[in-house]
């Protein structure tokens, strides 16, 4: 019980002082008075006195439902239903130093940084009104999560204008994969889900963290998407290196680790825009079904019910008003 | 005269007509009550918040010392609960932005949102925030604060700062090195949160599924300020000192020693000089407070056009009208006699 009552706050509790004017119905002499010698005289009628009591009462009831209502009673705990189509995108954003580094093929002027161009990459892809649900991890030394997976585009776009602030710290790849990868634990598998990694990889994985990225990659279903965002002296991922000369390119390496997990993967290398077009449409062609999901709400707001009580006991006062004789009618 | 009697409007004209001055009275709340039931809203320049809320994600944090409902929790769990409960108390219209701080700086992670249409975004975020996301394992708290006061103010003009720590510094800092706030004291309003008990705590080391493994001991952690050059000035000093060596040992083979920078305890005074020397207010958080009360005060707020409520202004006068009907008849009379009076005069 006590537990259900925890959910129920008020928003205000000083405007429940309001409710001390209830005492004023209650306390009042308060009908009026008929020039009549003797009222004395005439016998006690029980069920007049009820009827006074109840208007007083319910005249009380009002008000204090008014009070209550003003006072911005909510419930706390709340959770919607929402319902999602499209694929379930998580997307992987590289926040690491490096990605303050020029970008090779700049859109804008003449230098570009690699973040600054992921951000207008991911912002054209987010601002698509697509039915895609989307989700955002941004990692550097460790992952952070800047917007849950779910239909609200605004939110990964905050969290993308806030990488603003250039990045920090070293890339651990397979730490923010494996968050992102967290998101689609435990939900149905009712739409294709993608990890969208856009980043410069720069990152050695060794063995075991490998196998367990794979195990995960699998276990989940999702396939991965990379947005390859090309250093200004960097390689590109479609010629091989020399051999010998691998361990000189570990963008490479990942690559090629990458085409290794055994479930679908695609590189786009983000150096013009037709990439990321067509980046978009592959993932538009993926398959989906509607999927139910919950998200928390702000608290569901509960005023409306103490103004409906206090309507229906006004509506009682000013029935039982209509039965008070006004005029005395001589017999 | 043939009127139709089914136009309701008509019916309620002659219920109306039929009152007495004080049904009427009664009549007019039923009907603003009415009204109110109809939810109605509009873009009306209303108090709202736009708030920055930082929470230091540092090691110091996991002290299981902030005490709610008799069960430890750690003051990072205990931080997240009062800002997801702040969140709720926000009005619509109001911003919300998050950052997180360790080493010396903050990460804002999120640019402002609104608190209504975002929630689940902003709740679920601030949920998923762990120590684990620390880029970087350093507290220098003043730095913290200062860059996190220098993004509030880019982050939008009337952005308050929220920032939620135990003000614990490690390592130690030297008092000569000390970072100085340069930025405009007052500029950027808002409070700094302290958190955890005033008596010192074992800072916890943590496995993967966050249980305790041992505590951080006075071996690991660096318990001299020895950074950058001495203070000592005079040849003197410097021959007095045990051990000093101008390039190699600047503060002596035995400079001062922190008996207990492996605890941590909430530094009220530390705390309380940067939220002087940056303009802020200072306040510490326990269960008991109201966090609800304190982001939503009238100093913190921004006037701005926000989808309002205007049940109040419909229920207020209703609630008056109820008390008014409620006022004796003795009184009713005298009133109408002195306006009768009036009129006449």
């Amino acid at each position: 019980m006590m537990q259900v009552l925890s959910n129920l706050m008020v928003g205000q509790p000083w405007y429940l002082l309001w409710s001390l004017l209830a005492l004023f119905p209650l306390l009042m002499k308060n009908y009026p008075a008929f020039p009549y010698p003797s009222l004395a005289r005439l016998p006690v009628d029980a069920l007049s006195i009820w009827i006074e009591r109840l208007w007083r009462l319910l005249g009380a009831l009002a008000m204090v439902c008014i009070a209550m209502g003003l006072s911005g009673i909510y419930w706390a705990e709340n959770i919607v239903e929402r319902v999602g189509s499209g694929a379930h995108v998580m997307i992987v954003l590289d926040r690491s130093a490096s990605m303050n580094d020029d970008f090779a093929d700049p859109q804008v002027g003449e230098r570009e940084s690699k973040m600054a161009a992921a951000r207008r990459v991911l912002q054209d892809f987010v601002s698509q009104g697509r039915e895609d649900m989307l989700g955002m991890v941004t990692f550097s030394t460790s992952p952070i999560l800047a917007a849950p997976l779910g239909g609200d585009r605004q939110a990964v776009l905050a969290g993308l204008s806030a990488t603003e602030a250039g990045g920090m710290g070293f890339t651990a790849v397979a730490r923010g994969l494996g968050m992102a990868l967290d998101y689609f634990k435990g939900r149905p598998v009712t739409g294709s889900r993608v990890v969208l990694l856009v980043s410069d990889g720069g990152a050695y994985l060794d063995a075991k963290t490998q196998e367990v990225l794979r195990n995960m990659f699998q276990r989940e279903g999702a396939s991965l998407f990379w947005l390859y965002l090309r250093s200004a002296n960097g390689a590109s991922l479609k010629v091989a290196p020399a051999e010998g000369d691998e361990d000189a390119y570990p963008e490479y390496q990942l690559h090629r680790y990458f085409s290794t997990l055994g479930t679908p993967y695609r590189a786009y290398e983000a150096d013009n825009p037709l990439a990321v077009e067509r980046a978009l449409a592959d993932i538009g062609r993926l398959k989906n079904k509607p999927v139910r999901y919950y998200q928390t709400a702000p608290g569901r707001d509960l005023s409306w019910l103490f103004y409906l009580l206090a309507l229906l006991s006004a509506c009682g006062v000013l029935a039982l008003h209509l039965t008070e004789v006004k005029k005395w009618r001589s017999a | 005269m043939v009127v139709d009697t089914r136009i309701p409007a008509w019916d309620a004209m002659k219920f109306w007509r039929h009152l007495d001055g004080r049904g009427r009275l009664l009549a007019s709340a039923l009907l603003l009550l009415f009204l109110s039931l109809l939810e109605p809203r509009a873009q009306l320049p209303s108090r709202v918040y736009d708030w920055y809320f930082v929470i230091d994600i540092t090691q110091s944090m996991n002290v299981r010392d902030a005490v709610t409902s008799g069960n430890g929790i750690s003051r990072l769990a205990f931080a997240k609960q009062q800002m997801r409960q702040a969140l709720r108390s926000l009005p619509c219209g109001s911003r919300v932005s998050l950052g997180l701080f360790t080493e010396r700086s903050t990460a804002n992670i999120l640019h402002p949102l609104e608190v209504c249409a975002h929630f689940a975004a902003l709740d679920e975020t601030i949920a998923s925030i762990d120590w684990r996301m620390a880029w970087a394992a350093d507290s220098y708290i003043a730095n913290g604060v200062f860059s996190a006061i220098d993004q509030a103010s880019r982050l939008g003009p009337e952005m308050r700062l929220a920032f939620f720590t135990d003000g614990n510094q490690a390592p130690e800092i030297s008092a000569r090195y000390a970072p100085v706030f340069e930025g405009e004291q007052g500029k950027v309003r808002g409070i700094v949160f302290g958190l955890g008990s005033q008596a010192a705590g074992r800072i916890p080391l943590l496995d993967q599924n966050d249980n305790i493994t041992g505590y951080w001991g006075a071996d690991d952690v660096q318990r001299y300020a020895t950074f950058g050059i001495s203070e000592i000035q005079s040849v003197a000093d410097m021959e007095q000192q045990q051990g000093y060596h101008g390039r190699n040992a600047p503060h002596g083979s035995a400079p001062k020693e922190s008996a207990n920078a492996h605890l941590s305890a909430l530094d009220q005074n530390n705390l309380q000089k940067i939220a002087k020397d940056t303009g802020l207010t200072y306040r510490e958080l326990t269960k008991d407070k109201e966090i609800g009360r304190v982001v939503t005060s009238n100093e913190m707020s921004v006037w701005r056009t926000a989808v309002s409520d205007l049940r109040p202004w419909l229920v207020l006068p209703a609630m008056w009208l109820i008390l008014i009907f409620y006022i004796p008849a003795s009184l009713h009379q005298l009133f109408q006699q002195h306006l009768s009076f009036r009129k006449k005069s």
